[in-house]
């Protein structure tokens, strides 16, 4: 799993490192227990602007997760994306 | 900053965006109502009980965001009341410059010990057992303490085997560290002026973001666009503030683009800090003065000074960073305007003292420069700089994290007096320094160099910070590192008349 996290000023202001923070905390508390899937990957990338507030207004913070742009994202809904896939092999069956 | 708090803190920066945006467009103040609903659009209440609330609380932020006192719901007559007394470039407000919004204050419960419907009313009922002024009852649905009664000792919490019983105290009495919080008639929260040293924590830590302190980032704007050679002294704490991708030399270059003339760190106001006190120390420890407190945090000075006078006379005679950095550009250029940018609030307490004030025209927080960059749409990230920083040393940059004073300032006295033995404490957050200050009082830190610091882990820690403290430290570490001073009597920027010998 790619996730793309904007630190521009608009999505740093609107708390662009609280998601940092609770994606790294993920790396290492939950994503270390057993029962993560072996197949999964998760790789956090900090990028400059993506623009998507030149577009339009209010919608800071901008996460992209796997292509997929998250706006006005909250880091309750990018970590439970994360763990939803990070323990798929489980959830499906 | 308290990173959890995501919508409190987003308000609050919203409404320094919206402030700096008026600024800059030049809008009329006038209209600022129309803010209130630009802020908080449609008819949905998302924070609050209903939206009506919201704008009447966001409309009080606006106004402290502009220097004015906040309102009772008593007193709230239209938004733009008394604006035009702020519609200056200059410095306008007044203390007391925290305050509690009383309209957003929920009035919360002071510190108390109750049962919570986890109980489970069990036979063996050792709350009841242990309390020492018998005042639990075991009621129809369980057990029930009796506040009259309570003393608030806990033991009944720490014995129920349900976890049902919990103690607290409201958030913003629990982070004051000189117990300046007590309640008005309705039992809202109120700050008792003559006990509080502005430091900030409990606008951090209110859950209903009910406590804030005033700005003057549109004076500061009005100031740049009248034509004033304003420059920016900035806090060692900057560092990474802005962005992860942000460095500290494009910081300083979105500052210029804000129109601001020059950028120092102050920085090197610290190494002139330290080569003082360090001066002070060697000379007065322990003969003429049995300890010495440093004298950089503003908080910590007001603490001794309100609470422990008796030995406030051994803080310190150093004046602070920001002061020596300010006459550092003054002294050259008279009639420039300077703007002090750190994570602080008490900063704004200082710069309005006798000797003070003179040299340091505004104060504003990097959550209100951040206001200011995302007004502007400047992004700091994104602008091409080749010029190092070089204002400040090594261990004057180390001054923004929690114990870096105290280092810098032996680090000094060993290259003056190699074989010195020189013991020090750090506290953090204005409770432990209270704390040490107590013992010290008593003769029991003879001999000691004691750093205070009223924010815990430091400047980085402080109320007006952007980024979470483990982050800032390591940004704070790799910018020290990269000074060309080791030492600060290695800083040619220092008119090496102003350095004690």
């Amino acid at each position: 799993m790619k996730i793309k996290v904007c630190v521009g000023s608009n999505c740093t202001m609107m708390g662009a490192d609280g998601i940092l923070d609770s994606l790294e905390n993920l790396k290492e508390t939950i994503l270390t227990k057993p029962g993560v899937n072996p197949a999964f990957t998760l790789d956090v990338e900090i990028v400059r602007c993506v623009g998507e507030c030149k577009k339009k207004k209010n919608v800071s913070p901008v996460v992209v997760v796997d292509d997929v742009i998250y706006r006005n994202a909250s880091r309750e809904e990018i970590m439970s994306i994360v763990l939803d896939k990070a323990f798929d092999h489980i959830m499906t069956k | 900053m308290k990173e959890s708090y995501n919508d409190i803190i987003n308000i609050r920066r919203m409404v320094f965006a919206d402030i700096a945006r008026i600024a800059y467009d030049d809008l009329d103040l006038k209209k600022l109502g129309d803010d209130t609903y630009r802020l908080i659009p449609g008819e949905k209440a998302y924070y609050r009980e209903d939206v009506f609330r919201e704008r009447a609380v966001i409309a009080e932020r606006l106004r402290l965001a502009l220097g004015l006192d906040a309102r009772t719901a008593a007193e709230s007559g239209p938004i733009s009341e008394g604006i035009e007394n702020v519609d200056v470039d200059t410095r306008v407000y007044t203390p007391p410059l925290v305050a509690v919004i009383k309209i957003a204050c929920e009035a919360c419960p002071t510190k108390t010990v109750f049962i919570t419907d986890n109980c489970r009313k069990c036979l063996a009922h050792p709350c009841k057992n242990v309390c020492p002024k018998n005042a639990v009852t075991i009621e129809k649905h369980g057990a029930v303490i009796d506040q009259a009664k309570c003393i608030k000792c806990g033991r009944c919490k720490n014995e129920c085997p349900y976890h049902a019983i919990v103690e607290y105290d409201r958030p913003c009495a629990a982070s004051c560290g000189v117990d300046a919080i007590k309640s008005d008639y309705l039992g809202r929260a109120e700050i008792d002026a003559d006990k509080c040293v502005a430091c900030g924590n409990c606008i951090q830590e209110c859950p209903f973001g009910a406590i804030s302190d005033k700005s003057e980032i549109y004076q500061l704007i009005k100031a740049i666009k009248s034509g004033n050679e304003v420059y920016d002294i900035i806090a060692t704490s900057f560092a990474g503030q802005f962005g992860a991708l942000t460095t500290p030399e494009q910081i300083f270059a979105g500052i210029r683009q804000l129109g601001i003339k020059e950028v120092v760190e102050v920085g090197l106001g610290a190494d002139l800090t330290t080569l003082n006190e360090a001066k002070e120390f060697i000379e007065e420890v322990p003969e003429k003065e049995p300890f010495m407190g440093t004298s950089c945090c503003y908080s910590w000075k007001l603490m001794v000074q309100k609470k422990y006078p008796e030995v406030n006379d051994y803080i310190s005679e150093s004046s602070t960073p920001m002061v020596y950095t300010s006459h550092h550009i003054k002294k050259n250029n008279p009639n420039s305007k300077v703007v002090f940018i750190g994570p602080c609030v008490s900063k704004k307490l200082e710069a309005l003292q006798e000797h003070v004030k003179e040299y340091v025209d505004f104060v504003i927080t990097f959550e209100e420069l951040m206001g200011m960059f995302v007004a502007k749409e400047i992004e700091p990230s994104e602008i091409e700089v080749e010029d190092k920083i070089t204002d400040a040393s090594v261990t004057g940059r180390g001054y923004a994290v929690g114990g870096g004073v105290a280092n810098a300032v032996v680090a000094r006295i060993h290259e003056v007096k190699p074989d010195m033995v020189v013991k020090t404490e750090c506290a953090e957050g204005l409770a432990e320094c209270v704390k040490m200050m107590k013992l010290a009082k008593l003769g029991l830190k003879n001999g000691m160099l004691l750093e205070g610091m009223a924010c815990e882990y430091g400047c980085i820690g402080g109320p007006g910070t952007i980024v979470t403290s483990s982050r800032a430290k390591k940004s704070v570490a790799d910018f020290a590192k990269a000074s060309p001073f080791a030492s600060p009597a290695d800083n040619d920027n220092i008119d090496p008349e102003q350095k004690p010998r």
